[in-house]
């Protein structure tokens, strides 16, 4: 472990280095901060990174492993759905009230017209169980847009976890424990505390990486290749550099996500933290959907079906509501909220329009005033949470995210390389590495590439598991953790400029051939999405084979680069050899 | 397209700063007329204008919060592909310029007649 660097060193004034006293030593510490919070939790940020930054594209990436939708040509797409709002609703909704008679809280959302999502979503949670020792019931389920079925009891789509599966990752972290730590009232799930602690030392990794970096606008666009230790710090500031405003704006409001699991004092201090305190708390804040649930009656009313509050909604605002809340459907108390998101509007604290009614009568409800008062906080909260998801943002915008989404990705990693390129590059002629800098030299290798092969191999699991298969959607993930698990011990296992290379190659022929799969295995190739007339052109599935392409042709000539290293290498060596036996040929 | 006016606008700005620098200039430059060298200095305050424009139409173009995320993620390509051709074709830089400005400038035009 590095020690703490003094405030002003002799060697300070040999280099021409920072200047001794405050100013110098500051940077020292600020330096010492970057490199390490960096390194410490670099793999958990790349990770989160990486399989953050693919939810902008998560609807591209479900459709694709959904290829028994078939294609949607742009022309279809731009055209109504086949099914009103309403009737989609009555279907979730009747469905729904099958077998349960009351929900604690029912919701419904549905794909906006000239989206290219074909499933809409049911979800329920029930109140107290039936039985003793029970669950209390819940849902949470599909339906298909186009034929208003269940899209479970639809076995002709195969299972899958989609793109949803792969985003979920960057929060959940997939095989963490659910349950969460408890500290009296207070609790907090593992997922939720690794991830909140990674960001933090992201933002401090930021913020000391802004005060280290000298020369910010010097070096604004400066990328010198093939110059080994220096090119991982050029790389390493420009990822960085450019895509700033996004990685503050990712970090921070990843940070305002969880405010209240992370600083509960705040809100303990006030109204407490048992799940009443929560409520009272939400609702003088408000939330909507804390306000309308209401205490049950405990009188059975039948509620009222969504057709109603729905064509109202669409009569006030003038255009299509995008979702529906029904809270104690099935009492006398029952309430619907009706929403509708506005893009643009979501980065300026009025990202959603709401309207409340009485889920027994139907009766349009005054909005209460804690929903419509002024409240600076809860508006940059909420502006906040929509500039990190991204909902603000249209299809150009998603892309260009997810651009700057990869430049996140490649400050973390240049990061990582960078913190071992340094201290190689500091050994002697023949001195060996310590045994840490090698373990966090080889492990690099899978951990970069070896996640992105992994992704590759999610891609391909969906293709090749058989498609009735139990439990396939888990299998789809279990094969990506395989293959990472794989990747790390063939990093172990070679020597690290061997298995930068060979792992790139894996990576190239992994995504490279993933559109040859796709056309081996579907009908929803390249030659039925993007090779067709314009207007039957699919440029959703499409835009993923594109993409698969682009990864393959970037991670072969990574490879290929690492090829010709090598054969220069050997070169010099046999060169070398010769040099020395012919040499020793007149001793001999 | 009011995005891709964004992207122009840039491209030309960051193109613009990238010829104002010393150690960008000498690459860039060769081969380009010495008169428009000698005048490289006039190319920083051009960058920093074009930038203002960049936000300026950016944030009229779309509502506030949401012309800025459109600049963050166009001048952030714009970024990218400057320091790209610095590294791997700078000859290109002053050629990219024009191209931004050039872009933007249809970009705009096709927004009019739209």
């Amino acid at each position: 472990m590095a020690s703490f660097p003094a405030p002003s060193s002799a060697s300070d004034k040999k280099t021409g280095a920072a200047p001794a006293g405050f100013h110098g030593a500051f940077r020292q510490s600020m330096s010492w901060l970057h490199t390490w919070v960096g390194l410490v939790l670099g793999v958990v940020l790349y990770f989160m990174f990486v399989t953050g930054t693919t939810g902008y594209v998560k609807s591209h990436i479900t459709r694709w492993m959904e290829p028994e939708r078939g294609v949607l040509s742009e022309a279809t797409a731009k055209q109504a759905l086949p099914h009103s709002s309403e009737a989609m609703a009555e279907a979730a909704f009747a469905h729904g009230m099958k077998d349960v008679k009351e929900w604690k809280a029912f919701y419904l959302v549905w794909p906006v017209a000239g989206s290219t999502e074909q499933s809409y979503s049911a979800y329920g949670e029930g109140h107290a169980p039936a039985k003793e020792g029970e669950e209390a019931p819940s849902m949470d389920v599909k339906f298909d847009a186009a034929t208003l079925a269940l899209q479970s009891d639809n076995s002709t789509i195969r299972q899958t976890g989609g793109g949803d599966a792969l985003y979920a990752m960057h929060y959940n972290l997939h095989y963490m424990p659910e349950n969460p730590i408890k500290i009296g009232d207070y609790s907090i799930a593992w997922p939720t505390l690794i991830v909140g602690s990674a960001t933090i030392f992201m933002l401090i990794a930021i913020i000391t990486g802004i005060v280290v970096h000298k020369k910010i606008f010097a070096d604004f666009f400066t990328f010198r290749p093939g110059k080994g230790q220096r090119s991982w710090l050029d790389a390493h500031n420009l990822s960085s550099v450019l895509a700033l405003p996004f990685m503050i704006a990712i970090t921070y409001s990843g940070l305002i996500f969880y405010t209240y699991e992370y600083m509960p004092s705040v809100k303990a201090a006030t109204y407490g933290l048992s799940e009443e305190a929560n409520k009272a708390f939400e609702k003088e804040r408000g939330e909507l959907y804390q306000i309308a649930q209401l205490e049950r009656a405990g009188i059975a009313a039948p509620p009222i079906a969504p057709s109603a509050p729905l064509a109202k909604a669409r009569e006030v605002w003038g255009k299509e509501p995008q979702w529906i809340d029904y809270y104690n459907a099935g009492d006398a108390n029952a309430r619907i909220v009706v929403w509708a998101a506005s893009m643009q509007g979501a980065l300026s604290g009025e990202g959603y329009q709401t309207l409340m009614f009485d889920g027994v009568t139907g009766a349009l409800l005054p909005t209460p005033a804690a929903a419509t008062a002024s409240n600076p906080a809860k508006t940059i909260g909420d502006v906040m949470i929509a500039i990190h998801e991204g909902h603000f943002a249209g299809p150009a915008l998603r892309w260009l995210m997810l651009v700057m989404g990869a430049s996140g990705a490649a400050m973390i990693a240049t990061g990582l390389v960078l913190w071992t390129a340094k201290r190689k590059q500091k050994l002697k002629v023949g001195e060996r590495v310590d045994l840490g800098i090698a373990f966090v030299d080889r492990s690099n290798v899978g951990i970069i590439a070896g996640l992105l092969i992994a992704i590759g191999v999610y891609f391909w699991a969906n293709r090749l598991l058989p498609v009735g298969m139990e439990g396939r959607g888990d299998w789809e993930m279990h094969c990506l953790f395989i293959a990472w698990g794989v990747m790390m011990a063939h990093a172990l296992l070679r020597p690290t400029i061997r298995s930068w290379t060979e792992q790139w190659s894996i990576a190239a022929l992994v995504f490279g051939l993933l559109p040859v799969l796709n056309a081996f295995t579907t009908d929803i190739h390249l030659g039925r999405t993007l090779l067709v007339p314009l207007a039957e052109q699919d440029l959703s599935l499409a835009s993923f084979d594109l993409v698969s392409l682009a990864l393959g042709a970037v991670f072969a000539a990574l490879a290929a680069r690492g090829w010709r290293r090598r054969e220069a290498g050997n070169t010099a060596r046999t060169t070398q050899t010769q040099n020395t036996t012919i040499r020793m040929e007149p001793a001999e | 397209m009011s995005g891709v006016v964004g992207f122009g606008l840039s491209l030309a700005a960051f193109a613009a700063l990238a010829l104002s620098q010393a150690k960008h200039k000498r690459h860039a430059l060769q081969g380009v007329s010495t008169v428009i060298s000698s005048k490289a200095w006039l190319f920083q305050p051009l960058g920093w204008v074009l930038l203002a424009a960049a936000t300026l139409w950016c944030v009229t173009a779309y509502q506030f919060g949401y012309g800025l995320a459109v600049l963050a993620a166009a001048a952030t390509l714009a970024g990218w592909l400057v320091a790209m051709l610095l590294a791997y074709k700078p000859i290109a830089v002053s050629g990219s310029f024009l191209a931004g400005i050039g872009l933007a400038a249809l970009a705009f035009l096709a927004t009019g007649i739209g």
